[in-house]
């Protein structure tokens, strides 16, 4: 059985970037007004405009799922950042806090 | 200083390991040693007063970040180009994680969430356009901070990316039928 749930995203050619950017609502004043004026008229450009928001939410789903960090190789950073304090003291003259409380 | 640094960077970390892990697409050291070096490099940055206070640090250290993997990259390709002559093992560089292009498709197995696996067979300037723009929600300025390109061509660098993204999840969609 085939799904008709997903169907290739195809704009017209000239539309490519006014459409993908009306979807996340990045587009405004004479560009968004032309755009929404050609969609009147376009059903093709109508259909990218759902799949690029369809896109667009399944991104957000994803990026829900992968927000949590999956390298932790904090004592090695740390140490190189010893070492750009003490390089920065020597040529400044200054000593920059080095206490950290931010890291467990 | 430190404190403060590191205080700012706990709100970006966990977004600039993902982004190593979809640009170097590889979980091993390429990635760790990206988010690392990225963070020592801002930090360094931020001591000689190079971040503006209220601006956005997220595209601040992820334009640092993006600059040091097209660095690596560059000496890769370069070192790549010098031992050509040799026909190198996709998998190997796979599992290095210093996978080209042409072995997108080959790594995109190893991937099993749609699209992830998606994602990793974009191009490299496709790829991190949807990754600062779609994922990160950074806006289309910040981008173009980022990658140090116009706004222009991040809009329409990001239309084609969200258009191939799509096709390759269709494509995915009619093979599992
Ligand atoms: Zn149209």
């Amino acid at each position: 059985m085939k799904s008709n749930e997903m169907v290739p995203i195809k704009p017209c050619k000239h539309m490519e970037a006014l459409v993908s950017s009306l979807s996340d609502g990045s587009l405004h004043g004479a560009a968004r007004w032309y755009t929404m004026w050609h969609l009147r008229v376009c059903s093709q450009c109508r259909a990218a405009l759902e799949g690029f928001k369809t896109l667009r939410s399944r991104l957000k789903s994803f990026q829900d799922a992968h927000s949590e960090p999956r390298i932790g190789n904090q004592e090695a950073m740390l140490k190189k950042m010893d070492e750009v304090d003490k390089q920065f003291k020597a040529e400044q003259g200054v000593d920059p806090e080095i206490k950290c409380d931010s890291v467990g | 200083m430190r404190s403060e640094y590191m205080r700012m960077l706990s709100d970006c970390e966990g977004k600039l390991q993902r982004t190593a892990y979809y640009l170097t697409r590889s979980q091993t050291d390429a990635a760790k040693d990206l988010v690392q070096n990225t963070v020592v490099r801002g930090y360094e940055a931020y001591l000689r007063g190079q971040f503006t206070p209220g601006t956005n640090m997220l595209a601040w250290l992820q334009r640092i970040l993006n600059n040091l993997f097209l660095t690596d990259e560059n000496h890769r390709k370069k070192w790549e180009t010098a031992r050509s002559a040799e026909a190198p093992d996709p998998l190997l560089a796979v599992k290095a994680g210093i996978a080209t292009e042409p072995e997108a498709a080959l790594l995109s197995n190893i991937f099993s969430e749609p699209v992830e696996k998606a994602l990793m067979e974009l191009s490299y300037e496709m790829r991190v356009c949807i990754l600062l723009v779609d994922v990160d929600e950074l806006d289309y300025a910040q981008a173009a901070y980022v990658l140090g390109i116009p706004v222009g061509t991040v809009r329409s660098r990001l239309a084609r990316a969200r258009i191939r993204l799509h096709a390759l999840l269709c494509k995915q969609e009619i093979e599992q039928e």
